[in-house]
Formats: C-alpha cells, sequence, structure tokens
C-alpha cells in the first residue's frame, strides 16, 4: 500500500476526479477528510471511502471561506492526529460566453472558487503539513496550460492557469519545508462538472466548441475519474519523493491534436 | 500608426507611459487611463506634445462602470504579464503576482482565437525586470523567523549586464505587435528579460 498511515485532505471530494481520488487513496491505506460544499452528495461519498480504507470524515465547507477551511482542517487533525497530503481540486466550470458578455461577478465567481479557493485551502493546511512535511496537488487542466481552443472558457481557462503558476510558486517556496507541490493538468474526464456549467451566447462565437474525436488514444472518450486518480496517487505517493513543481497532463494527447 | 487610436491602461507610469509616447511619436492618438491623477496629467501632456493627440482617463480598472466601452472593428490588444508565472517560479513570496500574470497569459490565448474572426489580434508581452515606479505598489512582508529558502545571486540580467530594461525596451516590443507590422501575428508570447529567466528560473 502506497499511503499507509498517512492522512489526506481532498476538496470537492463528493464528485468526479475528487471522490475517484478519495477512494484510491482510501483502498491505499490513507485515511480521508473529504471536503465539500454539497451536502447531499458528501455523505454517501465519505461512507463509500470510509468503507474502503481505514477511516474517512466528511467536512462540509465551502472553499472560499477561510474560517470554515481553517475549521475543518483543525477537525481532521483532531481526529486523525496529523495531515500529510492536500488535493485541491475543488473547482468549476462556470460560465461560457463570448468575453463581451460575461458580467464581473460571473468572472469573480470563477476566480473565488478556483483559484481565491485554492490559496485558502493551501493556507489552512499547511501548519499541520508543516509538521513533518507532504505533499499537496492542486488540479488545473489542460485548458489555460497545454489547449486554449475552448472558445468561450477564457475565464475558465485563465483561473487554470493561475492555479498552475501558484503551485509552481509554492513548490519553490516550501521545498526548504519538505513539502512537495505538483499540479495535475487533465484533458476530459466523464464527472459531473459539465451539470453545473453555464452557456450563454455561445451561438456568437464562430467556432465549434467541441470537436469530436480529439482524443487520440481513446477516439474521443473521456477518461474516468479514475484514471485521474492514479496519476494523483503517484504524485502524492513517495513514488514521486523527487518530483515537485511538475505539471503532470493526463489527456490522451488531447493537446497534441488540439491546440 | 497614423490614423490609429490606441488606449493604454496604467498610462501613467514605467511601461503604460513609454508605449503610450512610442505610440504618439508614430502618429496614433492615444487615450492614457490610470487611477493616478498626479502622474496621468503629466503623462498625458507629454504624450500630447510628442504627437497628434492625447487624452487623460482617470479610471479604476477595477470598476467596469468606469472604463471606456469600446467597440473595437478590427484591431490588436496587447497584454503585459510577466516571466513570473510563465518562465519563472523562484520569486519566494510573489505567489498570487504570478499567479495573476499566468491568468493574464492564458486570457491573452484564449481571445486570440475567440477573437480572430473580429479581425482582433491578441498578444502577450513578459517583461522581466524593468526600471519602473512599480515597487512603489508593491508590498514585501519580511515575516521574522521565517525560514530563507535559498540565496541566490543577485538579479542578474545577462544580455545587460545586470541592468534592468528601460521601459522604452518594452514599449518598443509593444510597438511591434500593436500596428500592421505583426498583422499575421496573434495568440504569440514574446518575452522581454535579456535572458533573465534562462539563468534563474
Ligand atoms: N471534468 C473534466 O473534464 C475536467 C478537466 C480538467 C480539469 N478539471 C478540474 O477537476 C476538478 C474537479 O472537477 P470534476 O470534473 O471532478 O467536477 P465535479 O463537478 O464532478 O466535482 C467537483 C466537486 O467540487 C465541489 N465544489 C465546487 N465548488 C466548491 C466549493 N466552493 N467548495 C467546496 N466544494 C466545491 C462540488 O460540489 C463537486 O462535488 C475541477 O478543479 C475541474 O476544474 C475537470
Ligand atoms: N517593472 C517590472 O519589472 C515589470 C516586470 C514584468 C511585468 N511588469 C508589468 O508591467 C505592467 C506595468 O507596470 P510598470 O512596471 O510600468 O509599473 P508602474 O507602477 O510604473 O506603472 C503602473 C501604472 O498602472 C497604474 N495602475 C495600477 N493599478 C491601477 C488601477 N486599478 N486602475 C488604473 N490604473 C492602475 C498605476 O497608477 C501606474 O501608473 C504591470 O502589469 C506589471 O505587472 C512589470
Amino acid at each position: 500500500m502506497l499511503l499507509e498511515g498517512k492522512v489526506a485532505l481532498i476538496t470537492g471530494a463528493a464528485s468526479g476526479i475528487g471522490r475517484a481520488t478519495a477512494l484510491r487513496f482510501a483502498r491505499e491505506g490513507a485515511r480521508v477528510g473529504l471536503l465539500d460544499f454539497n451536502p447531499d452528495t458528501l455523505g454517501e461519498a465519505a461512507s463509500e471511502v470510509d468503507a474502503a480504507g481505514p477511516g474517512a470524515m466528511p467536512l462540509l465547507a465551502d472553499v472560499r471561506d477561510p474560517a470554515a477551511m481553517n475549521a475543518a482542517v483543525e477537525q481532521l487533525v483532531e481526529r486523525f492526529g496529523r495531515l500529510d497530503i492536500l488535493f485541491a481540486n475543488a473547482g468549476i466550470a462556470g460560465l461560457w460566453a463570448p468575453v463581451g458578455d460575461i458580467r464581473p461577478d460571473e468572472f469573480d465567481q470563477l476566480f473565488s472558487i478556483n483559484v481565491r479557493g485554492t490559496f485558502l485551502s493551501v493556507q489552512a493546511a499547511l501548519p499541520a503539513l508543516r509538521v513533518q512535511g507532504g505533499s499537496i496537488v492542486i488540479t488545473a487542466s489542460v485548458t489555460g496550460n497545454a489547449m486554449f481552443s475552448s472558445v468561450g472558457a477564457s475565464v475558465y481557462a485563465s483561473t487554470k492557469a493561475a492555479q498552475l503558476a501558484f503551485g509552481k510558486m509554492l513548490a519553490f517556496e516550501l521545498a526548504h519545508e519538505r513539502i512537495r507541490v505538483n499540479i495535475v493538468c487533465p484533458g476530459n474526464v466523464s464527472t459531473n462538472i459539465l451539470d453545473h456549467i453555464s452557456y450563454r451566447n455561445m451561438e456568437k462565437l464562430r467556432y465549434p466548441v467541441r470537436h469530436s474525436g480529439d482524443v487520440p488514444l481513446t477516439d474521443g472518450a473521456p477518461a474516468t475519474p479514475d484514471q485521474i486518480a492514479s496519476a494523483v496517487l503517484f504524485l502524492v505517493s513517495d513514488e514521486a519523493s523527487y518530483v515537485t513543481g511538475e505539471a503532470l497532463v493526463v489527456d490522451g494527447a488531447q493537446s497534441m491534436f488540439r491546440g | 500608426m497614423d490614423g490609429k487610436v490606441a488606449l493604454v491602461t496604467g498610462g501613467a507610469s514605467g511601461i503604460g507611459r513609454g508605449a503610450a509616447l512610442k505610440f504618439a511619436q508614430e502618429g496614433a492618438r492615444v487615450g492614457l487611463l490610470d487611477f493616478n491623477p498626479d502622474r496621468l496629467e503629466a503623462a498625458a501632456a507629454e504624450v500630447d506634445a510628442a504627437g497628434p493627440g492625447a487624452m487623460a482617463l482617470q479610471a479604476d480598472v477595477r470598476d467596469p462602470a468606469a472604463l471606456p466601452h469600446l467597440r473595437i472593428r478590427g484591431g490588436s490588444i496587447v497584454i503585459t504579464t510577466s516571466v513570473n508565472g510563465s518562465r519563472m517560479y523562484s520569486n519566494v513570496g510573489a505567489s498570487v503576482y504570478a499567479a495573476s500574470r499566468a491568468a493574464r497569459l492564458a486570457l491573452g490565448k484564449m481571445l486570440a482565437l475567440e477573437l480572430a474572426r473580429d479581425r482582433i489580434r491578441v498578444n502577450v508581452i513578459c517583461p522581466g525586470s524593468v526600471a519602473t515606479n512599480i515597487w512603489d505598489n508593491t508590498w514585501v512582508l519580511d515575516r521574522e523567523g521565517r525560514r530563507v529558502a535559498s540565496e541566490f545571486p543577485v538579479v542578474v540580467v545577462p544580455l545587460s549586464g545586470d541592468k534592468p530594461a528601460t521601459a522604452e525596451q518594452i514599449a518598443n516590443v509593444v510597438l511591434f505587435l500593436v500596428p500592421d507590422m505583426a498583422s499575421h501575428v496573434t495568440g504569440e508570447v514574446v518575452v522581454i528579460d535579456g535572458a533573465q529567466s534562462l539563468l534563474k528560473g
């Protein structure tokens, strides 16, 4: 088992990539705090993860709220005694629209969940991670970092680029404290993220938003959340003990096909 | 740039002021937008004297209502970001600044494609160290007792023997990207750092 004795905190853990990763971590021996702001899905995810490993704990919190994030980490450390791993993964795709049609508050919502949320997750986890060293993984995306063709997603892409730069800065800043920081850049993944996306005036954008068959490795099929979880598991485990500041693209060569 | 009209945000100081001056010297009329009223008037007067016309626009770029509403019908956008967040990640303490810079880079690339059919080109510049007033608005918190990661050699700019770029050297690149000289260049990122980021990552 790769994560025996470790304690992990995963944000956005009630669904998709976060939930699949929580399950993998548990099966590898980690105790896991599952943090999410959706109470409907969080309980079930935490019970599933609890049954698969040595312990799991649901943490209902919004990553935008510093007090709630600090309280969540405190509860987790009180229950499991330590924190070794942060997977800062909560995120939304938000609104996709022509740049002229996006309101400032819609811009702020995306940045506050994806970027401020990542920042606050790191701040909350840091004191506990510093105790014995540890590992942080941030979920960014190929969009904004290796792929720029999802027309209408200009703000989402910008948040993902910000997360990557933030992660690389921290890899250097925290290296001497024995905290590794890496970034995972998924391509398309079959999760619930599209349920919460909204589109406006996309017909005004004169490029097709979706390309078909554009994932060479799978003839277009998206990754399963578990395939992303595998990459995260590698990055947080001691198998990657010399890997820090890396942005791992997991996209079936999609970003080779599409710019 | 004869007959063109340009808007420069942060036009009262540093890189923005340098670019506004270049544009004017090349025949453009220029709107200088800034939220610092003192520097703005002086900059606008200087730019006005150098070309066919300049206008001071006092506004905060965070306030959508205060910004002039542009309907660009074909044209060119240049976004200033930085080597921080695109090629350099070692300035400890600048994690949020670097994140904001990377966001701007991605925004520029996304918009290059989105706006290509409207014949609007979008390019991004990444300056290294530039001698401007930027440090007036930069706060460094020197937290007591915090361990320092590593001691780096003082910032070294190989091309200039350690001298930062002048705002004019940056403005020269903006001048290339904006008018028709770069008519087929869009979505491009130009690093202007005298090889600084090749030496220090
Ligand atoms: N699905 C993809 O194709 C894809 C591709 C690249 C990157 N990503 C990134 O992967 C990450 C996970 O997304 P997913 O695809 O698993 O989506 P998902 O919608 O299935 O899961 C995201 C989870 O995050 C939670 N969440 C959202 N906002 C939150 C907040 N403010 N506070 C706490 N929890 C919050 C949601 O409740 C949800 O449970 C996101 O950062 C996303 O940008 C996804
Ligand atoms: N100087 C450097 O070493 C350097 C390096 C890389 C990138 N940059 C970037 O270059 C750009 C220009 O910076 P500079 O070095 O010329 O700095 P500067 O401080 O000399 O000029 C910036 C100008 O922007 C104005 N400004 C700031 N906030 C504003 C707001 N909210 N609304 C309107 N105006 C505002 C300021 O009043 C000032 O006049 C910045 O985006 C900076 O991040 C600078």
